[in-house]
């Protein structure tokens, strides 16, 4: 149906030129939906003109044109359309939203999806609008298909991990290539405290437009180099014709965390630990002496404080976010104009992120065949950081405390006296602020040399400067020189020089062609200092100057560059028949000199079936494609320097000294990535669209960070190009309008991926072994390597381990053990998801509009990591998970919690027992509005007002024991949870309100 | 039209050609090692780096110390000399006896001194690139000393101990006798023999001796590698030979007893009484044994590691100055030892303390008198302590003398194994660990398993 009206549109287009007159004077008419649904605030333009008009709250509009006259409308989420103007015109606008005729930006041009043969995620504005998060990748959860979007854990600064169809590198980055329009941006983590901060973080979600992500070689190929961990292009709103707009959208929210664990409370803490020191050390006198230092002179056998560490940890969050937009334009001069607030208290003490960003994009049309302009934004983001996951003295391992100790003293200070640093007098005394500050900007001209061929010249610019302060008073744990003073200022820049020529016609009607060629030159450098001083008079001096001794200092520099040449030739016949190749070439002063140059080509085509004579008129079948692509994209993001033998600084007793900092490798050269796609789209009854796809991308030449022995007294490992991965999988997406009338219209998108990624070589099929993490060949990419927990002897409260040793006819000895020695690792899980699914559903009836989100993860599984201090049944002093009361006591007890044996690492061993399966799924938003009745508002200038409820995290389903399936340590480590904050989740009020 | 062509293919080929030579970039912190290797200035940055390495946390700046303290206890509060009261698991499984293949401080350990070890095989196989005859030869002697220093911690850290009269054909560590350049080869190797390696060690501090001058500023002199080769041969219980040594640091190296014991620590720079020690400064180095030791406002954690009584007592004079040469840390009531609380003061490796008690145990096993009697030598090392002189000696006296003046200094599991004493655990002889139990021996670290192909592991430790 969709279909036929885009050509009867056309037939009324034609009909109109055909029958215009030279008549003068106005042209009135309504504009609907295909429902019939008018549409209000369409702008209505005469093309080539200044004229132009908006359509009222019926759809009506009125215009000063001549019979005949082309008008020009558009709307956002609409098809922009140009129809002859005639008298009482009835104009039906079809929607872009998720339907073929959407346009996809697929870098240096963009093409409709129905024509593409491409595989591209795509979201717009008005799916991420209004998620009360404080970064965009946040807002796309659950929304793409094949794209993993996980924060790190839930400190608001917290980094960010997006897996576009798995991982394609294990050592490499894995992290998709940013294109903010047109710019590749720097997502360098500049953090210095050990945890990741998010660098995107400084992007406002107000003034995005749409979010496209590539995800197969024959879209990701025009980046080459830098593509094949997929690429996101971020693009910005722009002004449109017609009469300028003010929209502002108000919002208050307030957050808490999603899950909390159970902690011993001091009655159950001095149980279990007097039992575990009369089994550890022979009598209670052990754990006694430790109650009255922990106690502090508070009398504990009479229970007479109960701290609970973890309440104190946790503060409830406040979300504040102001944002307002205006754009408008006429026919020669568009511009677009937003500012933006956001101020997030986080769930974690003293955690918090103010951040203010303003953007202007402007482009004007000097003559007929050229357009100039420029796009600007700088943002300033504010964050109070906490300590890494891996430190004393961060708030949630004050968890690790016991509850007898006082959280403060009478006076109200900070106990000193705790078991382990209390992190409250870090959060008393010290703060660590950073500040991000990042200007993006590009000027732009497009030149129309003859109506079928245009050059675009960009020169863009992206600064990141980022600055941190870490003050510590006298009071501050582990502070002997009367406070410290640390401050860093690192700036990262990249320039991009990009010109190309675009090469657009239709020969003989049925043959058109899109031509792209051109080259990008972009130069990445980045300065970075810091300095340290110690001895303040007191604690009001908190910046370097006010500290005796300037102690420690650094400073440094890096640089890189890409020099690219790019080609691409896309073909369709009849509209039927479609064919794609590019190329890009890629020079980067990353790989050693013989390797300097990487050549990446893709080729693609489809096949619209429901084009041919024989389905043309099929109305159960509306669509059919068939589509597939090959190609090659690289991977270069394995450090500035990776291919060299170098020596570092190294100084003894203020001499200059040099140690070997790094291996060379003089065949080291790019990561290449080959990638298959083949996919299916089909639409019926034009109300359900589905598509299919089947995927595989196999990274050759892995860079790979060898481990050498150590015994080797160099470096302790090496970037090697070995081995091979492969990750592949189905991408199913489908959107169906379920209901669609004058007063209540419902849709669902869902989607559901499919990823196996193995590994499939490595050299002379080694396994490669880190921490907690093995690369084998037929296993999953970094799988658990851990020794098997067989659970508690019943005789004697011994933990036990399956020896797993192997037999003589290669079967594993499945005998327990209680010596950990004598137990061998295994393959034990994997710590990513195998399967993820989300679910939207929108229903919008009368002025009511109605959104959810459900998101799922499947297959993937989290080690705690500080499990062996948490959940030993008292093994050491540190509180315990309230799950080990039930430890084994009398022979014959079946239980998993082995005795308790204060010092005596009964089951504290790295192994399985703390691996714990993170299959979820989550209520990741919902959203309900109400928009005001327009006749109330008509008089009042405003053109609609809409009061939201919205929530992120709400429900969360899952059988996990840590704190959350998404909660992951920020300092090192795959998978790992080591006091790791959960997510937050907010629920916030809100309002828009349109001009 | 072709116009336009033609000046656009102009265009766009000078724009690529210019840019592509902006793909030459030189890293700006670091070297290519071809550089450093050729040049004299390198090969002396290397050296001074080997130092670096040295005085790195993972190992003389403390961990090496604290490590052979720590093996030595019993693990219990009640019976124990110092007690871990730290929250690292890594040292608390030394303090338990059950150190796992994959404890990173024992990795470091390993790590770190195999790093001593290539950079200074790299300094004497490029010495051709230093051009003073003279300077070559003390830097292959400092290399030399440096190459032993790691080599003997890691031989008795890592290798069942040394028995005397035995063939020791137990596996010691993996021997490097060549600097390593390209690490794109298979570096895996088997472990050589614990004779092979004190043999090595032996004829490398030899070599130092020879080529070290009477005076090196804060590096080691003769008479440190002559201090040096005084305690390997007593590891290896060559009692003439450590005697002879250590003799002759006491009377050569114009070294002397500092005034008072406290003198003898905390220094900024070298003391009359240093042999060698690791510099630190706040600028270069970490001094990881304040950390552990001191309280937080000396620049520790509060006490990770704490004295009781059980030491305590093991002083029969109430006034010996070392007895009281400790303090409570107000913070948690812990009594910590005043030897390390100065965050930024050098580590001593070798004082002149150490020779006079090995020349007084070995001239006591031996009968001799080489130098001074050993009573003399032990009432000398008392009387600076204010403790009452010994009227007589015996073997026990002089070993137990070494604990109170020696204590915390990284000698406690050392002697344990050379002397054949075992860990009283309940102080009561109801359960004894041998001096040769596997588990006072490190395992060879996981991280080191799983790279080297060739190696064997100790015995009782899994992977």
């Amino acid at each position: 149906m969709r279909i036929k009206l885009k050509h009867f549109l056309w037939f009324i287009l034609i009909l109109f030129v055909q029958i215009a007159t030279a008549q003068e004077g106005y042209i009135s008419g309504k504009v609907t939906d295909k429902k019939g649904i008018p549409i209000p605030g369409v702008n209505i333009v005469l093309k080539g003109t200044s004229t132009s008009t908006q359509s009222d709250f019926d759809g009506n509009f009125k215009i000063e044109a001549k019979k005949g006259a082309i008008l020009t409308l558009s709307y956002l989420s609409f098809a922009t359309i140009n129809v002859a103007a005639s008298n009482d015109m009835k104009i039906e606008l079809v929607e872009t939203q998720n339907e073929l005729e959407a346009v996809l930006v697929v870098g240096y041009g963009t093409q409709t999806k129905r024509k593409s043969t491409d595989n591209i995620a795509r979201v717009t504005a008005k799916d991420i609008q209004q998620v009360p998060v404080a970064n965009v990748q946040n807002a796309l959860v659950g929304k793409l298909a094949g794209v993993q979007i996980t924060q790190t854990n839930g400190k608001v600064d917290g980094g960010m991990d997006i897996r576009v169809r798995g991982a394609a590198s294990i050592s490499a980055g894995t992290q998709p290539l940013y294109v903010l329009d047109g710019i590749p941006l720097i997502t360098s983590d500049e953090s210095t405290n050990g945890a990741a901060t998010n660098p995107l973080i400084t992007l406002s979600p107000n003034e995005i437009e749409s979010i496209d992500v590539l995800k197969d070689a024959s879209s990701a190929a025009i980046y080459g180099a830098r593509g094949a961990n997929g690429v996101v292009i971020i693009t910005t709103k722009k002004g449109k014709d017609g009469k300028g707009t003010f929209s502002l959208n108000m919002s208050q929210g307030v957050s808490e965390a999603t899950h909390k664990k159970s902690w011993l409370n001091t009655d159950q803490y001095i149980e279990l630990f007097t039992e575990a020191s009369i089994n550890g050390t022979g009598d209670a006198a052990e754990a006694e002496s430790t109650f009255d230092f922990l106690a502090q002179g508070t009398d504990w056998r009479n229970r007479e404080v109960n701290t609970d560490w973890q309440d104190l940890a946790f503060q409830t969050g406040l979300a504040t976010d102001v944002d307002f937009s205006v754009s408008g334009g006429d026919a020669k001069t568009k511009y677009f104009f937003s500012g933006a607030y956001n101020n997030t208290t986080g769930i974690i003490d003293s955690n918090e992120l103010e951040r203010i960003t303003a953007r202007s994009n402007i482009s004007h049309k000097i003559s007929d065949n050229f357009t100039m302009g420029m796009n600007l934004s700088f943002s300033r983001s504010i964050i109070d950081r906490v300590q890494d996951d891996n430190s004393f003295t961060t708030p949630l391992q004050a968890v690790a405390q016991s509850p007898l100790s006082p959280a403060r003293l009478e006076d109200g200070t900070a106990n000193p006296n705790t078991l382990y640093a209390n992190y409250l007098l870090a959060a008393d005394n010290s703060f660590w602020k950073t500040m991000m500050r990042r200007i993006t900007g590009k000027v732009f001209a497009e030149y129309q040399i003859i109506p079928s061929l245009k050059i675009n010249s960009d020169f863009a610019y992206d600064l990141l400067g980022q600055t941190e302060d870490y003050w510590q008073g006298k009071n501050a744990p582990f502070m002997a020189t009367d406070g410290e003073a640390y401050a860093t200022s690192v700036n990262n820049e990249t320039y991009i020089w990009s010109n190309y020529l675009t090469y657009d016609a239709v020969f003989a009607e049925k043959h058109s062609l899109n031509v792209v060629a051109g080259m990008e030159f972009n130069k990445y450098t980045r300065r970075y200092q810091s300095v340290t001083s110690i001895y303040f008079p007191d604690d009001s001096f908190q910046t370097i100057d006010g500290g005796a001794e300037v102690n420690a200092g650094e400073g440094n520099e890096t640089a890189s560059t890409f020099v690219s040449q790019f080609g691409r030739l896309n073909y369709a016949y009849d509209n039927k028949y479609l064919f794609k190749a590019s190329i890009r070439r890629d020079g980067s002063s990353r790989f050693g000199k013989n390797e300097r140059y990487g050549t990446f080509p893709a080729f693609s085509a489809g096949w619209i079936i429901s084009e041919e004579s024989f389905l043309k008129d099929n109305n159960v079948l509306s669509f059919l494609k068939l589509k597939g692509s090959w190609g090659k994209v690289g991977n270069a993001e394995i450090g500035n320097f990776a291919s060299r033998q170098l020596y570092g600084a190294r100084p003894y007793n203020l001499k200059s000294g040099l140690s070997f900092v790094q291996a060379g490798n003089d065949d080291l050269t790019w990561e290449k990535s080959t990638q298959t796609d083949v996919g299916i789209e089909w639409g019926l009854f034009n109300k359900f669209s589905f598509e299919v796809d089947y995927y595989d991308k196999s990274t050759d030449g892995l860079l790979f960070d060898v481990p050498k022995p150590l015994s080797g007294g160099g470096p302790t490992t090496i970037t090697q190009n070995i081995g091979k991965v492969k990750s592949s999988g189905f991408e199913v997406t489908i959107n169906t309008k379920n209901i669609e009338n004058q007063n209540l219209r419902w849709t669902t998108s869902f989607n559901i991926t499919t990823n196996d990624s193995k590994v499939e070589e490595m050299p002379d099929g080694q396994d490669i072994v880190s921490t907690f993490t093995i690369n084998r060949v037929g296993e999953n990419i970094s799988s658990f390597y851990l020794v098997e927990y067989a659970g508690v002897d019943s005789a004697n409260g011994d933990a036990l381990y399956y020896k797993n040793t192997v037999n003589a006819d290669g079967s594993l000895d499945r005998s327990t053990t209680n010596d950990y020695s004598e137990a061998k690792r295994i393959i034990a899980g994997n710590p990513f998801p195998e399967l993820m699914a989300g679910l939207t559903n929108t229903i919008n009836y009368k002025n009511i509009d109605f959104s959810f989100t459900f998101q799922g993860e499947w297959g993937a599984s989290i080690y705690n990591s500080a499990g062996k201090y948490q959940s030993v049944a008292a093994d050491y002093f540190d509180n315990q998970t309230t799950d080990q009361l039930n430890r084994w006591q009398n022979p014959g007890d079946i239980t998993n919690v082995p005795q308790a044996r204060l010092y005596g690492s009964n089951g504290t061993g790295e192994s399985t027992r703390f691996l714990d399966k993170t299959d979820f799924v989550r209520l990741r938003n919902l959203t309900i509005g109400y928009t005001l009745p327009k006749t109330t508002l008509k008089d009042a200038g405003i053109s609609s007002v809409r009061f939201y409820a919205t929530g992120v995290n709400l429900l969360t389903f899952t059988n996990y024991n840590g704190y959350d399936p998404e909660a992951r340590r920020d300092d090192t480590g795959i998978g790992e949870e080591f006091y790791s904050a959960p997510p937050a989740r907010t629920i916030a009020l809100g309002v828009n309100i349109n001009f | 039209m072709k116009s336009y062509k033609f000046i656009l293919f102009i265009l766009l080929t000078a724009f690529i050609t210019s840019c592509e030579d902006e793909l030459e970039i030189e890293p700006r912190q670091n070297q290519d090692s071809e550089v450093t290797l050729g040049t004299e200035t390198g090969i002396v940055n290397i050296l001074n780096g080997a130092y670096a390495i040295a005085a790195d946390a993972d190992v003389f700046g403390g961990r090496s110390l604290v490590s052979a303290d720590l093996m030595a206890q019993t693990g219990l509060t009640s019976t124990t000399d110092f007690r871990w009261r730290g929250s690292y698991g890594e040292f608390r499984q030394m303090y338990t006896k059950s150190v796992l293949v994959d404890n990173a401080f024992v990795r470091q350990i390993y790590a770190r001194n195999y790093e001593i070890i290539n950079a200074a095989n790299t300094v004497i196989e490029n010495i051709d690139k230093v051009a003073d005859a003279d300077k070559r030869t003390r830097m292959i002697a400092e290399a030399n000393f440096l190459k032993s220093l790691a080599y003997f911690d890691l031989v008795r850290f890592f290798g069942l101990p040394y028995e005397a009269g035995k063939q020791n054909t137990q596996l010691g560590v993996i021997i490097r006798p060549n600097a390593i350049y390209d690490f794109n080869a298979d570096l895996s190797k088997e472990r050589s023999t614990v004779e092979e390696v004190y043999t090595l060690i032996i004829q490398q501090l030899n070599d130092a001796y020879n080529g070290l001058p009477e005076e090196n500023s804060f590096y080691p002199d003769k008479y440190a590698a002559k201090a040096l080769l005084a305690r390997v041969y007593l590891q290896q219980q060559n009692y003439a030979a450590a005697r002879d040594a250590a003799n002759e640091v006491i009377e050569s190296s114009g070294r002397a007893l500092s005034t008072t014991y406290a003198n003898a620590f905390n220094h900024d720079e070298n003391q009359i009484e240093d042999i060698f020690a690791i510099q630190i400064t706040k600028q270069t180095g970490e001094n990881e044994i304040v950390v552990m030791y001191a309280s937080e406002g000396n620049g520790g954690r509060g006490g990770d590691v704490e004295i009781r009584n059980t030491y305590i007592n093991k002083f029969t004079d109430p006034n010996d100055d070392r007895a009281n040469f400790n303090y409570v840390n107000p913070d948690n009531d812990r009594l910590l030892t005043s030897k390390y609380t100065n965050q930024y003061g050098d580590v001593g490796i070798i004082r002149l303390a150490e020779m006079y008690l090995i020349r007084a145990e070995t001239n006591f096993r031996l009968g001799t008198s080489v130098g001074d009697t050993a009573l003399n030598d032990i009432n000398l090392i008392r009387t600076r302590a204010h403790a009452e002189n010994f009227t007589a000696l015996t073997l026990p006296t002089i070993l137990r003398e070494r604990e109170l003046e020696l204590a915390m200094e990284g000698f406690a599991i050392h002697d344990l194994k050379r002397t054949k004493g075992s860990i009283d655990v309940n102080a009561d002889g109801s359960e004894l660990i041998p001096y040769d139990d596997p588990t006072l021996v490190f395992p060879i670290p996981l991280r080191e398993m799983d790279a080297n192909k060739l190696i064997t592991q100790n015995p009782g430790y899994g992977s």
